[in-house]
């Protein structure tokens, strides 16, 4: 009797740890070139810093570079701070080019040329874009008294992402396409004693579909 | 009876801690390191004069309801001119005056803090600690006559949601934002120093050739 009970807590448990609230995703490509990467190339997730409306979570940056390194069909990931550094000051929140316009001053400098050849980047993907919440309700009260604790209550909340990434091929000095993602979700906290949350992680969930889409568009020779 | 006491002494005082830490500000010592920046060499022998007010920099602030805000920004201030001025120019080296003697320099560059600003989100409603710096950057020749004078104004940010909810995390995100704007003057004094009116004309008088950065 013990042991099953001690069984279900445990599966409550695991159960609880791993809960969520769903969350829908939509991904989107615009395809402007063809692309393919070589064995010795890798790719550099940078995000835009000019405009703080739009300027992205360092955690999504990170997501989608360890998501683009590992896995199947994955590719050579540079971090950002090791290509900011590299290529100081030309990719600054205020010096970084804004278009492809911008990338021949760059890389027709051989100062440049020569430090993006060594260190082997093919492609640059600037991501925009963040998460926000966009409703909330509910209530939750919790006391503390000399009899104990607990919370007596409902909250909900739903978060938005929207995420643009657009890829430069560096080597060709152009953009070679878009690829958005988009995800929603409603997180939910029941409390009765206890509360209990069912997250929906939808900035996980907007880094996964775009780290995978960004994979089979970068190494689909197309 | 005396549990109950010293569990409502508790909770005052958690309750003390949380509305403190709200109000306390940020007490910073900036340290870090600038890349070095990737631009050609001008062909001019430098000399570096940090005056004591910016070596010894201190921006302190009150602001209310959110404490005092203290950052320590001058005492990085050698190690960035130089590693810029090590970048920018074919020698550089740190003098004690405007006129040095027993050198063989071209100029002497000065920079000064003219004026440090911050700001935090709960004074803008925005998601971001802000930092400006503005520095007047002076060039005097090695008799100490004043070749140009120009403004170099540096602009960092740091998220709040890149910094989480710890007790330190306004001045985690406060010395971000600063150093962010350090970077910000790096850049632009390595990419505009050679297009600033007054430096292109006593270049060109020399004969030294406009190459550096963007110019």
């Amino acid at each position: 009797m013990t042991f099953l009970r001690r069984g279900a807590t445990a599966a409550a448990l695991v159960w609880l740890a791993t809960a969520t609230g769903c969350v829908t995703t939509t991904v989107q490509e615009i395809r402007q070139a063809t692309t393919g990467i070589k064995s010795n190339e890798s790719v550099v997730v940078l995000g835009r810093h000019n405009n703080s409306a739009d300027e992205s979570e360092d955690d999504f940056i990170n997501c989608v570079s360890s998501n683009l390194s590992g896995g199947s069909n994955k590719v050579g990931v540079i971090s950002e701070s090791a290509f900011v550094d590299a290529m100081f000051p030309w990719f600054e929140p205020r010096t970084a080019p804004l278009n492809t316009s911008d990338l021949p001053e760059i890389v027709n400098q051989p100062i440049l040329a020569d430090k993006l050849d060594s260190i082997g980047v093919r492609y640059v993907i600037w991501i925009e874009g963040n998460t926000h919440r966009t409703a909330q309700g509910g209530a939750l009260t919790c006391s503390v008294s000399v009899a104990g604790a607990g919370c007596f209550g409902f909250l909900t909340w739903e978060n938005d992402s929207s995420y643009e990434a657009s890829i430069w091929d560096i080597k060709h000095g152009n953009a070679v396409g878009k690829v958005s993602s988009d995800a929603n979700g409603t997180s939910y906290m029941p409390a009765v004693v206890v509360p209990i949350p069912f997250i929906a992680r939808v900035q996980t969930g907007a880094c996964n579909s775009m780290a995978s889409q960004l994979k089979t568009f970068i190494t689909k020779e197309s | 009876m005396y549990r109950s006491h010293r569990r409502g002494i508790g909770a005052c005082a958690a309750a003390l801690c949380v509305l403190l830490a709200g109000c306390v500000g940020a007490n910073v010592q900036m340290q870090g390191d600038i890349p070095t920046p990737l631009v050609n060499r001008l062909p001019l022998r430098i000399g570096l004069y940090f005056e004591p007010a910016l070596v010894q920099y201190v921006f302190e602030e009150k602001i209310q309801d959110h404490g005092d805000w203290r950052v320590e920004v001058g005492q990085m201030q050698p190690k960035l001119f130089e590693k810029i001025a090590a970048a920018m120019f074919v020698e550089s080296m740190q003098v004690d005056s405007i006129t040095p003697t027993g050198t063989d320099l071209d100029a002497v560059l000065a920079p000064s803090i003219a004026e440090f600003q911050i700001s935090i989100p709960s004074q803008t409603r925005s998601d971001f600690y802000e930092v400006w710096i503005k520095y007047t950057m002076k060039l005097y020749d090695i008799h100490g006559t004043l070749i140009a004078q120009w403004p170099l104004t540096a602009y960092g940010k740091a998220n709040k949601g890149d910094f989480g909810f710890m007790d330190n995390s306004d001045k985690l995100a406060i010395k971000q934002a600063t150093l962010t704007a350090l970077r910000d003057a790096a850049a632009f004094l390595s990419l505009r120093f050679g297009t600033v009116p007054e430096v292109k004309t006593w270049m060109n008088a020399r004969g030294s050739t406009v190459t550096s950065g963007a110019a």
